[in-house]
Protein backbone atom coordinates (compact mmCIF):
# COMPACT_ATOMS: atom_id res chain seq x y z
CA UNK A 1 0.00 0.00 0.00
CA UNK A 2 1.38 3.23 -0.55
CA UNK A 3 -0.20 6.53 1.12
CA UNK A 4 0.48 10.15 0.26
CA UNK A 5 -1.03 11.24 3.24
CA UNK A 6 0.77 9.58 6.45
CA UNK A 7 -1.73 10.13 8.86
CA UNK A 8 -4.55 8.46 7.22
CA UNK A 9 -2.45 5.41 8.09
CA UNK A 10 -4.58 2.99 10.09
CA UNK A 11 -2.01 -0.44 10.96
CA UNK A 12 -4.49 -2.52 11.92
CA UNK A 13 -6.40 -2.20 8.10
CA UNK A 14 -3.65 -1.32 6.25
CA UNK A 15 -0.85 -3.91 7.02
CA UNK A 16 -2.65 -7.53 6.49
CA UNK A 17 0.41 -8.87 4.86
CA UNK A 18 2.78 -6.96 7.00
CA UNK A 19 3.88 -4.87 4.26
CA UNK A 20 4.16 -0.74 3.99
CA UNK A 21 5.55 0.84 1.12
CA UNK A 22 6.59 4.66 1.99
CA UNK A 23 9.58 6.86 2.29
CA UNK A 24 11.82 7.50 5.03
CA UNK A 25 11.27 10.84 5.39
CA UNK A 26 7.12 10.05 5.71
CA UNK A 27 7.62 7.73 8.17
CA UNK A 28 9.82 9.85 9.85
CA UNK A 29 7.26 12.81 9.51
CA UNK A 30 4.30 10.16 10.71
CA UNK A 31 6.11 9.81 13.55
CA UNK A 32 6.85 12.64 14.71
CA UNK A 33 3.58 14.29 13.92
CA UNK A 34 2.34 11.17 15.59
CA UNK A 35 3.76 12.02 19.11
CA UNK A 36 3.81 15.98 19.12
CA UNK A 37 4.85 16.18 23.42
CA UNK A 38 3.36 20.00 24.19
CA UNK A 39 4.88 22.16 26.84
CA UNK A 40 2.52 22.00 29.87
CA UNK A 41 2.14 25.64 30.61
CA UNK A 42 -0.76 27.58 30.63
CA UNK A 43 -0.61 31.49 31.92
CA UNK A 44 -4.28 32.63 31.76
CA UNK A 45 -7.87 31.51 30.89
CA UNK A 46 -6.62 30.35 27.85
CA UNK A 47 -5.12 27.64 30.29
CA UNK A 48 -8.34 26.70 31.11
CA UNK A 49 -9.80 25.43 27.60
CA UNK A 50 -5.97 24.14 27.19
CA UNK A 51 -6.85 21.85 29.90
CA UNK A 52 -10.48 20.90 28.62
CA UNK A 53 -8.34 20.15 25.41
CA UNK A 54 -6.35 17.61 26.80
CA UNK A 55 -9.53 16.19 28.79
CA UNK A 56 -11.74 13.90 27.92
CA UNK A 57 -14.15 15.19 25.72
CA UNK A 58 -11.76 16.95 22.92
CA UNK A 59 -9.09 14.26 24.18
CA UNK A 60 -5.99 15.84 22.13
CA UNK A 61 -4.39 12.36 23.33
CA UNK A 62 -5.93 10.72 20.61
CA UNK A 63 -3.88 12.32 18.13
CA UNK A 64 -0.98 11.56 20.08
CA UNK A 65 -0.01 14.99 22.14
CA UNK A 66 0.25 14.53 25.39
CA UNK A 67 1.72 17.20 27.92
CA UNK A 68 5.46 17.03 28.78
CA UNK A 69 6.06 19.00 32.01
CA UNK A 70 9.36 20.15 30.44
CA UNK A 71 10.96 22.26 27.71
CA UNK A 72 13.48 19.69 27.08
CA UNK A 73 11.73 16.73 25.96
CA UNK A 74 8.59 19.09 24.43
CA UNK A 75 7.78 19.75 20.69
CA UNK A 76 5.07 21.90 20.85
CA UNK A 77 4.40 25.10 22.65
CA UNK A 78 0.99 26.36 23.19
CA UNK A 79 0.88 29.78 24.45
CA UNK A 80 -2.53 30.09 26.12
CA UNK A 81 -2.73 33.26 27.30
CA UNK A 82 -1.86 36.79 28.24
CA UNK A 83 1.95 37.33 28.38
CA UNK A 84 3.48 40.13 30.42
CA UNK A 85 6.57 41.91 29.60
CA UNK A 86 7.72 39.95 32.56
CA UNK A 87 6.46 36.53 31.61
CA UNK A 88 7.78 37.31 27.90
CA UNK A 89 11.32 36.80 29.06
CA UNK A 90 10.44 33.38 30.64
CA UNK A 91 8.70 32.20 27.53
CA UNK A 92 11.18 32.65 25.41
CA UNK A 93 13.99 30.91 27.74
CA UNK A 94 11.26 28.26 27.89
CA UNK A 95 11.76 28.38 23.55
CA UNK A 96 15.03 28.17 24.02
CA UNK A 97 14.59 25.34 26.16
CA UNK A 98 13.36 23.22 23.87
CA UNK A 99 15.19 20.90 21.00
CA UNK A 100 14.49 21.37 17.50
CA UNK A 101 12.55 20.96 15.64
CA UNK A 102 9.90 22.76 17.74
CA UNK A 103 6.58 24.02 17.12
CA UNK A 104 4.55 27.24 18.59
CA UNK A 105 0.63 27.77 18.55
CA UNK A 106 -0.27 31.36 19.79
CA UNK A 107 -3.72 30.62 21.36
CA UNK A 108 -6.28 33.12 21.86
CA UNK A 109 -7.00 37.04 21.35
CA UNK A 110 -3.93 37.87 23.87
CA UNK A 111 -0.96 35.84 22.82
CA UNK A 112 -1.61 36.97 19.18
CA UNK A 113 -2.41 40.50 19.76
CA UNK A 114 -2.44 41.61 23.64
CA UNK A 115 -5.79 41.07 22.87
CA UNK A 116 -8.06 42.56 25.28
CA UNK A 117 -5.07 44.03 27.01
CA UNK A 118 -3.48 45.74 24.09
CA UNK A 119 -3.50 48.99 25.87
CA UNK A 120 -1.32 48.26 28.81
CA UNK A 121 1.94 49.41 29.38
CA UNK A 122 2.67 45.49 30.88
CA UNK A 123 1.45 42.98 28.24
CA UNK A 124 3.18 42.25 25.31
CA UNK A 125 1.09 43.21 22.09
CA UNK A 126 1.20 39.82 20.54
CA UNK A 127 3.66 36.75 21.39
CA UNK A 128 5.32 36.90 17.92
CA UNK A 129 7.24 39.77 18.83
CA UNK A 130 9.19 37.43 21.18
CA UNK A 131 9.35 33.48 19.61
CA UNK A 132 8.30 32.87 16.10
CA UNK A 133 4.95 30.90 15.25
CA UNK A 134 3.51 28.64 13.51
CA UNK A 135 0.09 28.74 14.31
CA UNK A 136 -2.83 31.39 15.32
CA UNK A 137 -6.04 30.73 16.63
CA UNK A 138 -8.09 33.04 17.27
CA UNK A 139 -11.01 33.66 20.04
CA UNK A 140 -10.94 34.47 23.47
CA UNK A 141 -10.32 31.99 24.21
CA UNK A 142 -10.65 29.30 21.45
CA UNK A 143 -13.33 26.78 21.94
CA UNK A 144 -11.14 23.44 22.26
CA UNK A 145 -12.47 22.34 19.13
CA UNK A 146 -10.22 25.45 17.85
CA UNK A 147 -7.43 23.94 19.58
CA UNK A 148 -7.99 20.27 18.05
CA UNK A 149 -7.50 22.42 14.75
CA UNK A 150 -4.82 24.13 15.54
CA UNK A 151 -2.80 20.77 16.13
CA UNK A 152 -3.99 19.10 13.16
CA UNK A 153 -2.42 22.22 11.15
CA UNK A 154 0.26 21.85 13.10
CA UNK A 155 0.21 18.13 11.98
CA UNK A 156 0.17 19.08 8.51
CA UNK A 157 2.82 20.97 8.55
CA UNK A 158 5.34 18.63 10.15
CA UNK A 159 4.15 15.77 7.38
CA UNK A 160 5.33 17.75 4.78
CA UNK A 161 8.68 18.70 5.89
CA UNK A 162 11.86 16.84 5.19
CA UNK A 163 13.66 15.59 8.39
CA UNK A 164 16.26 13.90 7.03
CA UNK A 165 19.12 15.69 5.14
CA UNK A 166 17.91 18.86 6.85
CA UNK A 167 21.41 20.18 6.89
CA UNK A 168 22.60 22.26 10.04
CA UNK A 169 19.32 24.23 10.49
CA UNK A 170 16.50 21.51 11.64
CA UNK A 171 13.18 21.00 10.53
CA UNK A 172 10.71 23.45 11.47
CA UNK A 173 13.37 26.06 12.75
CA UNK A 174 12.40 29.16 12.44
CA UNK A 175 15.29 32.06 10.70
CA UNK B 1 -19.75 53.31 67.47
CA UNK B 2 -19.65 55.55 64.14
CA UNK B 3 -16.97 56.90 62.60
CA UNK B 4 -17.52 60.49 64.15
CA UNK B 5 -16.73 58.83 68.07
CA UNK B 6 -13.36 56.65 66.14
CA UNK B 7 -12.37 60.16 65.29
CA UNK B 8 -13.21 61.43 69.07
CA UNK B 9 -11.30 58.94 70.82
CA UNK B 10 -8.40 59.02 68.09
CA UNK B 11 -7.96 63.08 68.92
CA UNK B 12 -7.87 61.81 72.50
CA UNK B 13 -5.70 59.15 72.26
CA UNK B 14 -3.48 60.90 69.42
CA UNK B 15 -3.35 64.69 69.43
CA UNK B 16 -3.44 66.33 66.11
CA UNK B 17 -3.56 62.55 64.47
CA UNK B 18 -6.37 63.62 62.44
CA UNK B 19 -6.38 66.47 60.27
CA UNK B 20 -10.01 65.76 59.04
CA UNK B 21 -12.67 63.81 58.80
CA UNK B 22 -14.15 63.40 55.27
CA UNK B 23 -17.96 62.11 55.76
CA UNK B 24 -18.26 61.14 51.73
CA UNK B 25 -21.70 59.01 51.17
CA UNK B 26 -20.19 56.22 49.70
CA UNK B 27 -17.05 55.85 51.89
CA UNK B 28 -16.41 58.17 55.02
CA UNK B 29 -12.93 58.12 56.24
CA UNK B 30 -10.37 60.05 58.26
CA UNK B 31 -7.75 61.82 57.03
CA UNK B 32 -4.37 61.51 58.70
CA UNK B 33 -1.62 63.26 59.52
CA UNK B 34 0.90 61.18 57.45
CA UNK B 35 3.77 62.21 60.46
CA UNK B 36 1.91 60.64 62.87
CA UNK B 37 0.51 57.80 60.74
CA UNK B 38 2.01 54.90 63.10
CA UNK B 39 1.25 56.50 66.14
CA UNK B 40 -2.84 56.93 65.12
CA UNK B 41 -2.50 52.77 63.80
CA UNK B 42 -0.92 51.54 66.78
CA UNK B 43 -3.76 53.45 68.90
CA UNK B 44 -6.10 51.61 66.49
CA UNK B 45 -5.02 48.51 66.97
CA UNK B 46 -4.51 48.77 70.44
CA UNK B 47 -6.96 50.63 72.02
CA UNK B 48 -9.60 48.60 74.15
CA UNK B 49 -12.82 50.52 72.88
CA UNK B 50 -10.99 50.54 68.89
CA UNK B 51 -9.14 47.81 68.36
CA UNK B 52 -8.99 47.39 64.62
CA UNK B 53 -6.86 44.12 64.65
CA UNK B 54 -6.76 43.21 60.91
CA UNK B 55 -5.86 45.56 58.02
CA UNK B 56 -8.23 44.61 54.86
CA UNK B 57 -7.17 46.72 52.58
CA UNK B 58 -4.22 49.40 51.56
CA UNK B 59 -3.81 51.06 47.96
CA UNK B 60 -2.74 54.36 46.84
CA UNK B 61 -4.39 56.91 45.07
CA UNK B 62 -2.60 60.61 42.89
CA UNK B 63 -4.66 63.22 43.06
CA UNK B 64 -2.04 65.68 41.24
CA UNK B 65 -0.31 67.41 43.72
CA UNK B 66 0.03 64.67 46.55
CA UNK B 67 -0.06 60.76 46.38
CA UNK B 68 -2.56 59.52 48.90
CA UNK B 69 -2.26 55.74 51.16
CA UNK B 70 -5.79 54.65 51.82
CA UNK B 71 -6.24 52.23 55.05
CA UNK B 72 -9.24 50.08 55.40
CA UNK B 73 -8.99 48.44 58.75
CA UNK B 74 -11.16 46.00 60.03
CA UNK B 75 -11.96 45.05 64.01
CA UNK B 76 -12.81 41.35 64.73
CA UNK B 77 -13.60 42.31 68.19
CA UNK B 78 -16.00 44.75 67.54
CA UNK B 79 -17.39 43.98 63.83
CA UNK B 80 -16.73 47.27 62.37
CA UNK B 81 -14.72 48.90 59.64
CA UNK B 82 -12.96 52.03 58.97
CA UNK B 83 -10.89 53.72 56.33
CA UNK B 84 -7.90 56.33 56.54
CA UNK B 85 -6.17 58.51 54.17
CA UNK B 86 -2.84 59.96 54.36
CA UNK B 87 -1.71 62.26 51.98
CA UNK B 88 2.26 62.81 51.30
CA UNK B 89 3.43 65.12 48.51
CA UNK B 90 4.17 64.62 45.14
CA UNK B 91 7.80 65.32 44.93
CA UNK B 92 8.79 63.79 48.75
CA UNK B 93 6.49 60.82 48.70
CA UNK B 94 7.63 59.40 51.81
CA UNK B 95 5.48 57.61 55.19
CA UNK B 96 6.22 55.28 57.53
CA UNK B 97 5.27 51.79 57.08
CA UNK B 98 2.73 50.07 59.08
CA UNK B 99 3.85 46.35 58.12
CA UNK B 100 4.92 45.76 62.02
CA UNK B 101 1.59 47.19 62.99
CA UNK B 102 -0.40 44.90 60.86
CA UNK B 103 1.78 42.27 58.82
CA UNK B 104 -0.64 42.13 55.91
CA UNK B 105 0.65 45.95 54.85
CA UNK B 106 3.89 44.43 54.13
CA UNK B 107 2.94 43.31 50.53
CA UNK B 108 0.20 46.41 50.18
CA UNK B 109 3.15 48.41 50.79
CA UNK B 110 5.22 46.97 48.23
CA UNK B 111 2.38 46.68 45.87
CA UNK B 112 1.83 50.39 46.20
CA UNK B 113 5.53 51.41 46.37
CA UNK B 114 5.42 49.67 43.18
CA UNK B 115 3.12 51.01 41.07
CA UNK B 116 2.61 53.91 42.49
CA UNK B 117 6.07 55.19 43.48
CA UNK B 118 5.42 55.46 47.21
CA UNK B 119 8.24 54.91 49.87
CA UNK B 120 7.26 53.22 52.78
CA UNK B 121 10.03 53.94 55.59
CA UNK B 122 11.20 50.93 57.82
CA UNK B 123 9.66 48.56 55.28
CA UNK B 124 11.66 45.32 55.88
CA UNK B 125 11.74 44.46 52.05
CA UNK B 126 10.58 47.56 49.62
CA UNK B 127 10.92 45.81 46.55
CA UNK B 128 8.58 45.96 43.49
CA UNK B 129 6.06 43.53 43.98
CA UNK B 130 4.37 43.16 40.89
CA UNK B 131 6.56 44.73 37.80
CA UNK B 132 10.08 43.39 37.11
CA UNK B 133 13.17 44.91 39.58
CA UNK B 134 14.42 47.26 36.59
CA UNK B 135 11.27 48.79 35.26
CA UNK B 136 11.26 52.13 35.27
CA UNK B 137 8.54 54.70 36.37
CA UNK B 138 5.21 53.89 38.45
CA UNK B 139 2.33 53.21 36.23
CA UNK B 140 -0.39 54.20 37.99
CA UNK B 141 0.64 57.41 38.53
CA UNK B 142 -1.33 60.12 36.20
CA UNK B 143 1.68 61.33 34.29
CA UNK B 144 3.45 58.27 33.31
CA UNK B 145 3.97 57.34 29.94
CA UNK B 146 3.46 53.67 28.57
CA UNK B 147 7.31 52.35 27.72
CA UNK B 148 7.60 51.78 23.81
CA UNK B 149 10.59 49.16 24.77
CA UNK B 150 11.28 46.84 27.84
CA UNK B 151 14.88 45.94 27.44
CA UNK B 152 15.04 43.95 24.10
CA UNK B 153 11.04 43.54 23.39
CA UNK B 154 9.36 45.72 21.18
CA UNK B 155 6.45 47.14 23.28
CA UNK B 156 4.37 48.71 20.44
CA UNK B 157 1.05 47.79 18.43
CA UNK B 158 1.42 46.82 15.27
CA UNK B 159 -1.74 47.58 14.46
CA UNK B 160 -4.96 49.89 14.82
CA UNK B 161 -7.45 49.28 17.64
Amino acid sequence: MNFTDMREINLHQSLPDGLLVTNVDKLLAWGRLSSLWYLLFGLACCAIELMQTGGPRADLDRFGAVPRATPRQADLMIVAGTVTLKMAKRVKRLYEQMPEPKYVISMGSCANSGGLFAYAYSVLKGIDKVIPVDIYVPGCPPRPEALTEALLEIQKKIQNEKYLGRGPVAAGAKE
Amino acid sequence: MDIEEIERRLREGVPGGIVEIHRAPYSPHLVVDAAKIRDVCRFLRDDPALRFDYLTHLSALDTGATLCTVYRVLSLTHKRTVAMRAYVPRDNPVIDTVSDIWPSAGWFERESFDLMGIEYRGHPDLRRLLLPDDWEGHPLRKDYVDPLRYQDIDNTRDYEI
